[in-house]
């Protein structure tokens, strides 16, 4: 073994983003205007949108001072089956095996193994011959 | 002589990643995986482990012959 890394990821590619979103299964749309529910928060959020969007009132935006995608959503009116925090963890952890999976191809290595675990963690090996 | 270089990842729930890489010696290792990590996000934690510090793979094989007076 040669070196072992950790990495945070953060969501600053939207094809993977979509990638990811397509995979948990959702309907994905890009650069739409949302929607509005509760009426107080209209003059608030009069130019609300989003770069890819899987309902008209959940979406991510790209915040450009950091160059990531954030998820803009009405924490009111939230009725997707997972809580936020967790919808946030899924769509972060399918966008890092998408950018895996894009990037190992790129430099000519090969998927040999991947597998869910029981702790819903995800394990990939790749491997190339020099 | 063909070598094989392995990645493993672990993608945890939370998206963290964890990258260990196997039969890629001394600096080349980083420069390999440099790629990942910066589409990836912000590397927190590295460990060298030992191939780090080897410079060229160790021959296991080696062909001895036996003279017989």
């Amino acid at each position: 073994m040669s070196h072992f890394t950790k990495i945070k990821t953060s969501i600053k590619n939207k094809p993977e983003l979509v990638e990811a979103l397509v995979l948990l299964g959702y309907d994905v749309k890009e650069d739409q205007q949302l929607t509005i529910n509760n009426p107080n928060h209209a003059e608030d959020h009069a130019d609300w949108y989003a770069d890819v969007s899987i309902k008209n009132d959940i979406g991510f935006k790209l915040n450009k001072n950091t160059g990531e995608y954030e998820l803009v959503a009405e924490l009111d009116s939230w009725d997707l089956d997972v809580p936020i925090k967790r919808f946030v963890e899924k769509v972060t952890q399918q966008y890092a095996r998408m950018t895996v999976h894009n990037t190992i191809k790129e430099m000519g290595f090969e998927v040999e193994e991947e597998w869910e675990m029981t702790d819903n963690s995800i394990e990939l090996t790749v491997s190339r011959w020099t | 002589m063909p070598r094989r270089e392995s990645i493993k990842f672990t993608i945890r729930q939370d998206g963290t990643v964890i990258e260990t890489v196997e039969g890629v010696y001394g600096n080349a290792c980083e420069n390999l995986t440099r790629n990942i990590e910066e589409k990836l996000g912000e590397v927190y934690f590295r460990e060298p482990t030992a191939d780090q510090f080897q410079v060229v793979p160790i021959d296991l094989e080696q062909n001895v012959a036996f003279h017989q007076d």
